[in-house]
């Protein structure tokens, strides 16, 4: 398996797992509407039993796509050559798969993180907080660089959209003063 | 020529300080996310839509026109430079333009990449001011029957005729279809797929959709990527940046047929330029083998010329087929309608009449910002080869920053923050495994125009499915879809084929 590309994988079967979750959501949403007067034969049901219909059979025909043998990539020869350079002729990573999940999840992390704490501490200090998790997960350890960037943009998105535009963001307790 | 005098008018209206600012400013943030890899038109219109709220609409719409094609100006010079095209639009001049580059001829590259954008999209712009009356003047007739007939048209065209796979494209587009279901149904009043959930009741806001499937999944597919050996160096243009005679007049004729082949590809929902630029790097290819010393493969100035002209006709086109048809037919054309509607304003046939001075005050604008965008880019490709310096993690921090405020902007409420981060998970899973976001926006967008027109249509006729295909344009619309399809399965047939060889 591992001369696959990325979305021949095992890993790629997420995805018709999503499908297969938006049409379960699509048919337990659509079985207890409460439908609003005479729907009709062409009421607001047929949209979503048509899209979920889409949803599974895509779904399934994935699944097929992603597990089916692939002689091109499955061969001996492709899984002895894994490591050096590949003659598939296409310069890919050596592995499908090669997530950094650190990385992923610092940067999932300082979302969530933003979005847990941006009541309390307000804009500026909270997108500060965001930029410099995103900045970590790419790999920068500069801190004092971007945690003065990040203040920069954050305060640099306060003036203009607040003040300049009048689009309102939380000011925390920092609006306090 | 009523067209004239309209166009001359709307330029009378934007030829002020302030819109002039707006065009400059649009044309300057294009060619920068166009520059940039992994950041597209469709992501910067995407964020900037908050300021839908305080700016006017011929300001505001001014500038996301001007960002739409300086995207498709800046896209080439990091593939040029680095060979990492800074959008899926600029692979097929990649292959000659980063050869020039390589033998030190990276300076007249740019330059053939940015006459040949302006000249396409100049052509294109033309085209627009004559055939968009036209065209809505033959949308009027269009009733839920023909709507339904153009929804079904970009939905298949973008997720099976466009996508490499088929089978990804359809099912980007059935989730799509599903975040557009959520919400209250607008002809019965019932609410859909929010159980009792108030903050659903209006459904996701397409701004959500756009800023976290385009600017978060790629900050996330950017954390993904860390670590891996990918940095490429970029080669600096120096020198001229003008053509030599010998090389203008090589490159015209490939100018004139790239935007030839690009100009019909806007008006018909394929998704974008794409096709068209493979085309038109497809047809240089075959002419130079004609010759008796072939230059494709050594840096051929045909092979940038043609694609980069066919990529801004095609931008062209599609704008005049979203003023008149209503119709998006790329992902930036798609989040731009979103940006009409926060105005209250429907592209489509009746925008002319309802909205003419803004509809021509946009037309001129196009002319103004292909000016704007050519004094940019032919002297200053060195300065914008610069940016590529950036460090990746100041600049995907800063998108993410924009984001988390895009959609905060938007609706004021946590809760379209948290599904910000889901989507924007889901748009990095889409993005390790090949799923093309476009269709996604496309089916938001005309998800519910497709369905209240097929119920419409339905409702008027007692349900008889014949009037679905009861008049000549729905008829044409399906029998071009089919050829589409059939075309595209031969062509996909023929690689294999030729692959296997």
């Amino acid at each position: 398996m591992s001369g696959r590309p990325a979305h021949l994988s095992r890993g790629a079967l997420v995805v018709p797992a999503i499908l297969a979750g938006l049409g379960i959501f699509l048919v337990y949403g659509t079985v207890t509407m409460e439908v609003v007067g005479d729907g009709g034969l062409f009421g607001p049901t047929t949209m979503p039993w048509i899209v979920a219909v889409l949803c599974f059979v895509v779904a399934a025909l994935l699944a097929f796509d992603i597990l089916r043998p692939r002689p091109e990539y499955d061969t001996p020869a492709a899984g002895a050559a894994d490591g050096s350079a590949g003659d598939s002729g296409e310069a890919g990573p050596a592995a499908p798969d090669g997530v950094n999940v650190p990385a992923v999840l610092t940067a999932v992390g300082g979302v969530a993180g933003f979005i847990i704490v941006l009541p309390f501490l307000g804009w500026i200090l909270s997108a500060t907080g965001l930029f410099t998790a995103v900045a970590v997960a790419l790999g920068n350890r500069r801190w004092p660089g971007i945690v003065l960037g990040g203040l920069a943009v954050s305060s640099a998105v306060q003036v203009v959209f607040s003040a300049l535009l009048g689009i309102s963001l939380p000011s925390g307790f920092v609006g306090g003063f | 020529m009523e067209q004239l005098s309209n166009l001359l008018g709307g330029f009378a209206d934007i030829l002020s300080p302030s819109a002039l600012l707006f065009v400059f400013l649009g044309a300057l943030m294009g060619t920068a996310v166009g520059v940039l890899p992994g950041l597209g038109s469709a992501m910067a219109v995407a964020l900037l839509l908050p300021l839908t709220f305080v700016l006017d609409p011929t300001s505001a719409l001014i500038m996301f026109t001007g960002i739409y094609f300086g995207g498709l100006f800046g896209d080439s010079i990091a593939g040029f430079l680095m060979n990492t095209p800074g959008n899926s639009t600029a692979i097929a001049s990649t292959f000659e333009g980063h050869r020039m580059a390589l033998r030190g001829k990276a300076a007249q590259a740019l330059a053939t990449g940015a006459i040949g954008a302006f000249i396409g999209g100049m052509a294109a712009s033309a085209l627009v001011v004559f055939f968009a009356p036209m065209l809505a003047q033959l949308a009027t007739g269009f009733g839920p029957a023909e709507f339904l007939a153009l929804a079904v048209f970009a939905f298949v065209a973008i997720s099976a005729v466009v996508a490499d796979s088929a089978i990804r494209g359809v099912a980007a587009l059935a989730i799509g279809l599903t975040l557009a279901l959520i919400g209250i149904d607008q002809p019965s009043g019932s609410p859909r797929f929010s159980f009792g959930f108030s903050p659903l009741l209006d459904g996701i806001s397409i701004v959500v959709i756009t800023v976290s499937l385009l600017a978060l999944g790629e900050v996330f597919s950017q954390a993904a990527k860390v670590g891996r050996a990918q940095d490429t160096k970029a080669v600096m243009p120096t020198g001229r940046w003008w053509l030599s005679r010998a090389e203008f007049r090589q490159a015209l004729p490939a100018w004139l047929r790239g935007t030839a082949i690009g100009v019909p590809f806007g008006v018909i929902p394929a998704g974008g330029a794409e096709v068209p630029t493979f085309l038109a790097y497809g047809t240089e290819r075959r002419l130079d083998r004609r010759k008796p010393e072939p230059t494709f493969g050594k840096g051929a100035i045909e092979g940038v010329a043609a694609p980069e002209a066919a990529g801004n006709a095609t931008a062209g086109t599609a704008m005049g087929a979203l003023l008149a048809l209503g119709l998006p037919t790329s992902a930036t054309a798609a989040i731009l309608l979103a940006a009409f509607q926060q105005y209250g304003l429907q592209p489509g046939p009746l925008l002319l009449e309802r909205s003419g001075d803004i509809v021509w005050a946009l037309l001129a604008g196009f002319f103004l910002a292909m000016i704007v965008l050519l004094i940019l880019n032919l002297p200053f490709a060195p300065l914008w080869a610069q940016l590529l310096r950036v460090p990746k993690s100041y600049l995907y921090a800063g998108i993410a920053v924009f984001a988390a405020f895009g959609v905060y902007a938007a609706g004021a409420s946590t809760v379209d923050l948290v599904i910000m981060l889901v989507l924007g998970v889901l748009g990095l899973a889409m993005r390790l495994y090949d799923i093309p976001v476009a269709p996604v926006l496309i089916a938001v967008i005309l998800g519910p125009l497709a369905e209240y027109s097929l119920r419409d249509a339905m409702g008027n006729s007692d349900n008889d499915p014949a009037v679905l295909v009861s008049s000549p344009i729905t008829v044409v619309l399906y029998l071009l879809l089919a050829a589409g399809v059939a075309w595209t399965a031969w062509r996909r047939f023929a690689e294999k084929q030729a692959a296997d060889v």
